[in-house]
């Protein structure tokens, strides 16, 4: 299960953060009673450490967002 | 739909830096296997205070090695694991972002708990998996990785028959693989459901819940040939004979193509049971035979003793007692030859003294079977006979 080929983790790396950063807030805006910054800041730790969380290509934005949401939860009531 | 944003210069930069930093890391974690080969067992304790090995690279690389030799050498892999527990510990406090040291300690922690497990010391495994699951805090971020650990946790329970505790967990985990879109580990929760119902006898659920499975989509041909004999098996218990022989002779045919001789023999051992099961018990020992010698050559005694004692059970059916005695004492010479666990010896000894005083059952057979395969995962496990 820890094997690590190398789509397991994003190949371009600051496309990655770039494309995946707004997609990632206003997943957390839209749902959570939180503001931007606070999303901003959820956002940039799930893409930290999607660097040592091996995910497949096909899944890694899923995987994204599945623990961004488990993250803003923890932080803050869903409406 | 997301507006333009720009990302903080910092916060980019920071996740570039740490993005070429773990590719250094990995680049040089790649000597690691060199190092751990040339280094003496006895001496590794001294390499987790090198500060160039305290790293997230180096720890992903141990992490795989684990993985590799647990099946193989699960001494070697525990030794392994207990060097990347001591590594992540000593990682120093500000050198990752908190969440990916609480990662990386997590999962030091979970791969030594495997490995305990794995030698047979399930208590202590769960006490390291509760280490586990404290590094990872409160951060919701690193649920999946909770996850992992909880479903260590339920593979763990299973070996100590906490089955309930086990089921309750596999339902949670997989719903958050499913949610993190981890196919193959929503399918191993359906692997392990199968296995805990097996083991509760209840093989009607367990062969639907493998049938599920196998009807999914993202799974090896190894898994899937795994699955067809595990169905196949269920088949069996539940007298649904042709069911089994399809789907034993599936996993043969799989295992064959996969290059996996030894897995194919024993899906070949079930097709001898199917016999003897269905009244074909002539035919059963017969067929049974020569998977047996295969077993001995390939030096799978085990295995071979399992066989045996498959064949005997046949015996026992043609009241051929005589002969079963025999056999029974030539498993028990394998087995001290081999210097298998002496309780699988004291239960097959057990086992020959019933058939000397030639009240031995069939049942009793089995039963020494099924305890004989329970020692693979509790090795300290008592022999009750019946």
């Amino acid at each position: 299960m820890r094997s690590v080929p190398s789509q397991d983790h994003p190949q371009q790396p600051e496309a990655f953060y770039r494309a995946q950063l707004p997609i990632l807030i206003d997943l957390v805006t839209s749902r959570f009673d939180l503001d931007e910054i606070t999303a901003e800041d959820l956002a940039h730790e799930i893409l930290l450490v999607s660097l040592v969380h091996p995910v497949p290509a096909e899944a890694r934005e899923a995987w994204l967002r599945a623990s961004l949401l488990y993250a803003a939860e923890r932080r803050s009531p869903a409406r | 739909m997301s507006k333009k944003r720009t990302p903080d210069p910092e916060r980019l930069a920071e996740f570039l830096a740490i993005q070429k930093r773990l590719e250094r890391e990995r680049a040089a974690a790649a000597t690691l296997d060199n190092l751990l080969h040339t280094t003496p067992t006895r001496r590794w304790p001294v390499l987790a205070e090198r500060p160039d090995l305290q790293t997230c690279g180096t720890l992903e690389r141990l992490g795989k090695l684990v993985a590799d030799e647990v099946g193989r050498d699960p001494q070697r892999a525990q030794a392994i694991a207990e060097l990347a527990v001591s590594l992540a510990e000593a990682i120093p406090a500000h050198a990752y972002p908190p969440m990916m040291t609480a990662h990386v300690r997590a999962h030091a922690y979970k791969d030594l708990s495997t490995t305990r497990r794995l030698l047979g010391h399930n208590q202590e495994s769960l006490d390291i998996l509760t280490r586990a699951e404290e590094q990872l805090g409160d951060f919701g971020a690193l649920e999946h990785d909770r996850a992992i650990i909880r479903f260590s946790r339920a593979v763990t329970l299973q070996e100590l028959h906490r089955y309930s505790e086990s089921m309750t967990l596999l339902v949670a985990c997989r719903e958050v693989f499913r949610v993190h879109k981890d196919e193959r580990r929503v399918m191993l929760c359906g692997l392990a459901e199968g296995i805990l119902l097996q083991r509760l006898g209840k093989f009607r659920e367990s062969r639907e819940t493998y049938l599920l499975l196998l009807a999914g989509t993202n799974m090896t041909d190894e898994d899937r040939a795994a699955l067809h004999k595990a169905i196949g098996l269920c088949s069996i218990e539940l007298s649904h004979f042709a069911d089994a022989e399809a789907n034993l002779t599936r996993a043969i045919a799989l295992f064959r193509e996969l290059g996996q001789p030894m897995e194919g023999l024993k899906a070949q051992a079930g097709l001898g049971r199917l016999a003897i099961r269905k009244g074909d018990v002539e035919h059963g020992i017969a067929y049974l035979r020569p998977i047996r010698r295969l077993f001995l050559q390939n030096s799978l005694t085990e295995e071979a003793g399992i066989c045996a004692l498959e064949i005997i059970e046949g015996m026992l059916k043609l009241r051929k007692a005589a002969e079963a005695e025999q056999l029974a004492r030539l498993v028990i010479h394998e087995f001290t030859s081999a210097g298998l666990n002496a309780r699988a010896i004291s239960a097959l000894g057990y086992l020959t003294e019933a058939l000397a005083a030639r009240n031995a059952t069939p049942a009793l057979a089995g039963n020494v079977r099924e305890y004989i395969l329970s020692l693979r995962t509790e090795p300290e496990r008592e022999f009750r006979g019946r």
